[in-house]
């Protein structure tokens, strides 16, 4: 019985069309080159690393101990120039199941040496999202690969690998938390950290200002409480499809009004949140012309995609530029600004259907037969 | 055959969970002892609850050096790291330019030429000059005060200093 629940929910709760998966796998791949642009501060700069003395390297308990200075300046700019390359052919689907590893494998490689200087970013879902969705078979169509007949039927249980992960970081995230005193009515740990950013890090754009004309000690603790029921709940969402779709909207609420109100954005978690909270098959179905460009015009595709990809490494994302558009004080970015006001129409959508969908549910249980 | 495949993909779940959980511990133990190890399934818990009423205490480094006629130049580490990626510089104040983790009568770093003239040109391209043979961290400790909506530093206490030298031959 138990058995046969574990396998429901590995292998048919988070299914979805080979076009669906063709398409998460595009919008992945343009997050990536567009949003974290490879090459370029503040995401993913691999080569600047290659240019400090030994003297910086102070690599974390793990792999990265077993080398003994950073790799030099021409393996790091290789390691970013490969990188974008094998985007670009994820884009297209060419060799995908062979381009979605080396993808998780150059980010990895070069978030290790970048990671070996005292500080780690916790974007490693980012990594894992091609290493296991290569298993997916998410080249089955709108690819190269399904052009020259190379399709495989697609796989739910890497999905399901990958809600695993999300939900088990998420409750990390929250469980220090439990332990550490926020649920203490006495202290107000959010409006804590909220003072620390807002005076000593001079976080003050956006909603700051708004915050901290708020005293109200029953709100400061009813966001303690939130954030660490939203954190540790993830590891119980993971459970439910429609569920789970719910705490991603959450999600990124959540991260929208941290955003908000301590200036701190942490948009590398959005291509995971994505992946279960878009109902892919439903835009797969009303965006077919994205997997004609790829299979039935790829002649053209091909060399515009490789071009735009090196242009995009060469001179980084052209939303860049937004910053000299909105003057933020803070180390924000304008482009995290607008990732994060873009997925929240999004979010909140998904937040009003699931309530409706979860009250209409209620309403017919209690129905007599 | 299909029923086999299964089968091993459960035992794979199985087995990562079980990972899940021991990296987990293994990141609480190993981050106690040496840093937090990477890679790992973790994200920060910033479990602090900052219970002190109306007053935050904030440890800041700067670097000092002094010039040739005794003036002295303060660069904060933006300033000196200014091409890596903001989010790394408290990181690597706090890992290798901090005193706490030296003996108390033996506040040295000691750098290789390379990373010291690194260092040291670094310093000169931002204060013009890159001082005497030695640079300091001085780590002060900001205390805070809040009143309503301000918050004033009414205090700040150099607590701890850390010489970098170059390595002598």
């Amino acid at each position: 019985m138990m058995r046969e629940r574990i396998d429901r929910w590995i292998f048919d709760t988070f299914g979805f069309s080979a076009e669906g998966l063709a398409l998460y796998r595009v919008f992945y791949v343009l997050f990536v080159l567009f949003i974290i642009s490879p090459g370029h501060k503040p995401f993913i700069y691999y080569s600047v690393y290659g240019t400090l003395p030994p003297d910086f390297f102070f690599p974390p308990p793990g792999p990265m101990m077993l080398f003994p200075d950073f790799a030099p300046l021409f393996f790091l700019m290789g390691v970013e120039v490969a990188l974008v390359i094998a985007l670009a052919c994820l884009l297209l689907g060419w060799k995908t199941r062979f381009m979605s590893i080396a993808t998780g494998l150059l980010l990895l490689t070069g978030n290790g040496f970048a990671y070996s200087i005292g500080k780690i970013n916790h974007d490693l879902l980012l990594a894992a999202i091609p290493l296991v969705m290569a298993f997916s078979n998410w080249g089955s169509a709108g690819s190269l690969d399904a052009v020259s007949g190379k399709k495989s039927k697609t796989e739910a249980w890497p999905v399901a690998l990958l809600a695993l992960m999300l939900g088990f970081m998420m409750f990390t995230a929250g469980f220090p938390k439990l332990i550490g005193g926020w649920l203490d009515i006495n202290t107000h740990a959010t409006y804590g950290h909220f003072i620390k950013h807002y005076f000593v890090n001079e976080r003050q754009d956006l909603l700051s200002d708004l915050f901290l004309d708020i005293s109200n000690r029953v709100f400061w603790e009813s966001l303690d409480w939130l954030t660490l029921i939203f954190e540790i709940g993830f590891i119980f969402a993971i459970l439910k499809a429609p569920v789970l779709r719910f705490w991603c909207a959450l999600a990124i609420v959540f991260h929208f009004m941290v955003m908000m109100m301590l200036n701190i954005s942490f948009i590398s978690n959005l291509p995971a949140y994505s992946l279960f909270l878009i109902n892919w098959d439903v835009h797969a179905v009303r965006l077919k012309g994205i997997g004609k460009l790829i299979g039935k015009k790829y002649l053209i595709t091909t060399p515009v995609v490789l071009c735009g990809s090196m242009v995009l490494y060469l001179y980084g994302t052209p939303l860049f530029y937004l910053d000299s558009l909105f003057n933020l004080e803070s180390d924000l970015m304008a482009l995290e600004l607008l990732v994060l006001m873009l997925f929240l129409p999004l979010a909140i959508y998904r937040l009003l259907a699931g309530t409706v969908d979860f009250t209409n549910h209620i309403s017919a249980a209690r129905r007599p037969v | 055959m299909e029923n086999s495949r299964r089968g091993k993909i459960r035992k794979g779940f199985y087995v990562f969970f079980a990972y899940l959980i021991f990296q987990y511990v293994m990141v609480g133990v190993i981050g106690v002892i040496h840093s937090e190890p990477w890679p790992a399934f973790t994200l920060p818990g910033f479990k602090n609850v900052f219970d002190k009423g109306d007053f935050i205490e904030h440890r800041v480094p700067v670097f000092v050096v002094t010039g040739e006629a005794g003036e002295e130049h303060i660069l904060r580490p933006a300033q000196v790291f200014r091409d890596i990626p903001v989010s790394h510089h408290n990181g690597i104040m706090r890992h290798q330019f901090n005193p706490a983790g030296k003996s108390a009568t033996d506040r040295i770093k000691v750098m290789t030429p390379e990373g010291y003239d690194w260092l040291s040109a670094r310093i000169e391209e931002e204060a013009g000059f890159a001082g005497s043979d030695r640079i300091l961290v001085i780590w002060s400790d900001h205390f805070y005060r809040i009143r309503g909506e301000e918050m004033r530093q009414i205090s700040s206490v150099p607590a701890d200093t850390l010489i970098v030298v170059r390595v002598r031959p």
